[in-house]
């Protein structure tokens, strides 16, 4: 059997290296890495995500595309956008988009499935997920295939905001065991898993449509947080208080500036931010229901214990 | 959601499924349970969100002349969160000795044994905030004194501090966003109204009355109803309604109110170390605050035929100036700003102008001991999320004593009844007969000699005390303040108890009790963790039972739940 030819557009980011590595694991699967820049390399194409015509040219010969691009908003859909029009001209039979569980909203609570309402009054970001989930939607419409994947936030080693960033903020004990801060669901999609689920969309012919992708029981913020945090070695974890989270939520703004202008210098010394956005999500109570990812695409999650306690290996390790 | 009784109509019919009285540990541990489920539960709290002493007068009662127990109303904070709101955090579960028969102890043995609840306290050490469920001493932990070999005590056994936990203050945020949790704050239970026909009436709970102070009365129909109102107010509401019960519900055979035990706990003898010593707090690795101490093994309590108990090496007392430490002289000065149930031990002792003035002194002489030992309160106590569990201060002299917490056994003659009087809202107030017997004290004694020959036996210290003083020295603060168990206890006969191994009273249906009231015995533990653990596992035989949604049951007709 021939395997079909997948371009990973964002393959240089983590979470497009993810999934590359897992498409290049699955023998009915050929990986071609799309990337913004760099040598071109055997199975490597260079090609700008948000321009319709190189990408369609990048497209040559692929049956399949996965979509994980990162960036600011305008770039998710300026991507999205140009990658269902390039599909369509390539002939590419299926696409397999990353959206977020950010289109679910701030305000979301309790079990939520792929039929939940999506953000009402949306952040930026999630805006621009909900924007590039309605072009792919619209791509299918016109006769495409595609499935949306939702997952939680991807974490692994190669995860700047949720293991590096949260990693360098437990060792300096800025963040610890948060009280009723954190009682919100910290929905983990570990970056295997989120691999694991990519292949499975590429491959399942009853995939479609939008599917979460996360952890069946979530740990709450405070329990992911003790847990990272003994697993780095980052002991003995500290309690903040309800005034030190005030601080730290006074002290993000400054600090988000100062690391936008001090980011062409590129100091690993600044200490990132805290922001509101982060504390929020913090307390948010929602849990992304994996049934529909566990009747379509059948894939085995990593239980978030290993996946928290590997993650902080390959930190220690990096 | 969490609203005020004022804001419902007067006489107004509150229907649940679940309606659970008390929201303290045992009834926020219990209805958290339900969050998100389509299980409705009612939490009826007496008092506000915040101290009220009108409220918390509610509470008085009287003491049966001679008896050394606090004042009913102290350390039974009224308000939401319940006495989590004072606490002081320590955390251990039972001992497995604790649920055995034991026969040199009268009335012992509880209906379940230590693997019924196993399940269970893992859960409510998280709820309770103390981090692993693990109390076995680590590897790195120093120990307390270098070298001790166990006897008849083991010091491999640790004791854990939640922050303490606060239940309101901490799960107030996910309570009210609970849309199947309605707290009604305010709201008193004053009645258990019952139901039933021919040989069965009165075996099930109809509903239960409920005023506030600010003259609201309200009615609540529920399917299944749970008391978590603590160890004192349980058998006083349950003696109080008597519509088909002459004596109380639940007290067909005379025992509620009875087998009121506390524990027996002071601060007494001398001890020399001749190793290095720790008896200080250690961080564990997610961050609570533990402790080794002396446990009196299960072995020895056999041999002894005692009951439980620990010891853990403390500071002299505080208010003896002779100690020659400043840091407790400066604790002395500070009695006046503490709570009255944590100022007990810092209000006796000399407190003439010159044991002030050798207090002033101790100060004068160590003044940087002093400032350190306070800037560390302020920092690891006062400001901290999670506190510095006590005072840690190592004696000048290098001479310690020893705090001793012990198990009381079940006497049926020490207990809780109805007093004359009544409260502002008509419940008859509490007459509180708190007894001990010589056996308590026996305990103490046979520990304490256990302990100081195992000291002797490694070398590693020695403890003087006064053999002929111990009643006393145990008894000058009088029961234990805020332990109150064993006044509607387990029992698998209900001649023997209250409610059965489900914590469901004997002959009711529908009505159960969380808490420590249901405790057969009182073991050495601090009863929270226990208290949390035993409300989970109610809550898991209440999701097991089926129920149909409360919005199904009519005004008039609660469904008649099986006999049992």
């Amino acid at each position: 059997m021939t395997a079909e030819t997948v371009l990973v557009l964002g393959a240089g980011g983590p979470v497009g290296r993810a999934v590359l590595a897992a498409v290049r694991a699955e023998p009915a699967l050929r990986g071609i890495a799309g990337l913004r820049q760099g040598a071109a390399l055997p199975d490597t194409r260079l090609a700008d995500a948000t321009d319709a015509r190189t990408l369609t040219a990048a497209l040559h010969g692929c049956s399949l595309a996965v979509n994980a691009v990162g960036g600011g908003p305008a770039t998710l859909l300026a991507s999205t956008r140009a990658l269902c029009e390039a599909a369509r001209a390539a002939g590419v039979r299926r696409v397999v988009h990353i959206s977020s569980m950010a289109v679910y909203g701030g305000q979301a609570a309790g079990m939520v499935d792929e039929a939940a309402p999506l953000a009402s009054r949306p952040s930026a970001y999630e805006a621009a997920k909900i924007a590039c989930e309605a072009e792919v939607k619209a791509f299918v419409a016109a006769g495409g295939q595609a499935v949306t994947l939702r997952p939680g936030l991807v974490f692994g080693p190669g995860s700047v905001q949720w293991a590096q960033r949260v990693a360098r903020l437990l060792r300096a004990r800025r963040l610890g065991d948060l009280g009723p801060a954190g009682d919100g669901f910290c929905n983990l999609t570990y970056e295997p898993d989120l691999g694991a689920g990519v292949v499975a969309a590429l491959l399942s012919p009853h995939a479609a449509g939008a599917i979460n992708l996360a952890t069946a029981s979530p740990l709450t913020w405070n329990a992911f947080l003790v847990l990272f945090a003994r697993a780095l070695g980052a002991t003995p974890v500290r309690r903040l208080t309800a005034r030190r989270l005030r601080i730290e939520r006074l002290c993000a703004p400054a600090l988000r500036l100062a690391g936008i202008a001090t980011r062409q210098r590129g100091p690993a010394w600044l200490p990132p931010p805290v922001p509101p956005s982060l504390a929020r999500l913090f307390g948010q109570r929602m849990r992304l229901d994996p049934g529909l990812a566990d009747r379509l695409l059948g894939i085995v999650r990593t239980p978030d214990e290993d996946a928290v306690r590997a993650t902080a290996a390959g930190l220690q390790a990096a | 959601m969490i609203l005020d009784i004022d804001a419902l109509d007067d006489g107004a019919l509150l229907q649940a499924d679940i309606c659970v009285a008390g929201a303290g540990a045992a009834g926020i541990a219990l209805a958290l349970q339900f969050e998100g489920t389509s299980t409705q539960v009612l939490l009826l709290e007496s008092g506000g969100e915040r101290a009220e002493a009108a409220t918390q007068a509610l509470a008085e009662g009287e003491l049966a002349p001679g008896c050394r127990h606090p004042p009913p109303h102290r350390y039974r904070p009224r308000r939401l969160g319940g006495a989590t709101t004072l606490w002081g955090g320590r955390c251990m579960p039972l001992d497995p000795i604790d649920f055995r028969v034991r026969d040199w102890v009268p009335l012992s043995g509880w209906p379940i044994g230590p693997d019924d609840l196993a399940p269970y306290y893992p859960a409510a050490n998280r709820l309770c905030e103390a981090g692993d469920f693990d109390y076995a001493a680590p590897q790195d932990m120093p120990p307390t004194l270098q070298g001790f070999v166990p006897g008849s005590f083991t010091q491999s056994a640790i004791e854990r501090f939640s922050c303490p936990t606060d239940f309101a203050a901490r799960y107030r945020l996910r309570l009210e966003a609970a849309a199947n949790i309605r707290i009604v704050l305010h709201a008193t239970v004053t009645e258990i109204r019952t139901r039933g026909q021919g040989q069965n009436q009165g075996r099930a709970v109809a509903g239960l009355g409920v005023r506030s102070l600010s003259g609201r009365r309200m009615r609540v129909r529920a399917q299944d109803y749970v008391l978590a109102t603590g160890g004192l107010e349980i058998p006083r509401l349950l003696l109080a309604s008597r519509d088909a019960h002459p004596n109380g519900v639940g007290n067909a055979h005379g025992m509620v109110g009875r087998t009121y035990m506390c524990h027996l706990a002071g601060t007494l003898g001398a001890v020399r170390p001749a190793v290095p010593v720790h008896h200080g707090y250690t961080l564990a690795p997610e961050g609570t605050y533990c402790r080794r101490r002396f446990a009196l093994r299960e072995a020895a309590q056999r041999r002894l035929r005692s009951g439980n108990m620990v010891a853990r090496l403390h500071h002299p007392q505080v208010t003896d100036p002779s100690h020659g430490s400043g840091p407790l002289s400066a604790l002395r000065f500070a009695a006046p700003f503490i709570t009255p149930e944590y100022a007990t031990r810092l209000r006796d002792g000399p407190s003439g102008a010159t044991a002030i003035a050798r207090h002033a002194a101790n100060i004068a002489a160590s003044p940087l001991e002093t400032a350190g030992f306070l800037l560390h309160w302020l920092r690891r106590r006062t400001l901290a999320a999670r506190k510095f569990p006590s005072i840690v201060v190592r004696p000048p002299g290098g001479v310690y004593s020893l705090d001793v917490h012990a198990e009381q056994v079940p006497n049926l003659d020490s207990r809780v009844t109805l007093a004359e009087g009544l409260d502002a809202l008509g419940l008859p107030r509490l007459r509180v007969d708190w007894r001990h017997l010589p056996a308590d004290i026996d305990t103490v004694r046979q520990g304490l000699r256990a302990l100081s020959a195992d000291f002797a036996a490694s070398g590693t210290a020695r403890l003087d005390w006064d053999e002929d003083g111990l009643e006393a020295a145990l008894l000058c603060h009088g029961a234990y303040g805020g332990h109150h168990i064993g006044t509607a206890r387990m029992s698998a006969d209900p001649r023997h108890g209250v409610v059965d191994a489900d914590c469901r009273v004997h002959g009711m249906a529908n009505l159960w009790i969380a808490g420590s009231a249901v405790f057969p015995t009182s073991g050495q533990a601090n009863p929270t963790l226990t208290i949390v653990a035993l409300a989970l596992r109610l809550a898991a035989r209440l999701r097991a039972a089926s129920r149909p949604p409360a919005s199904a049951l009519s005004p008039g007709q609660a469904p008649e739940p099986a006999m049992t």
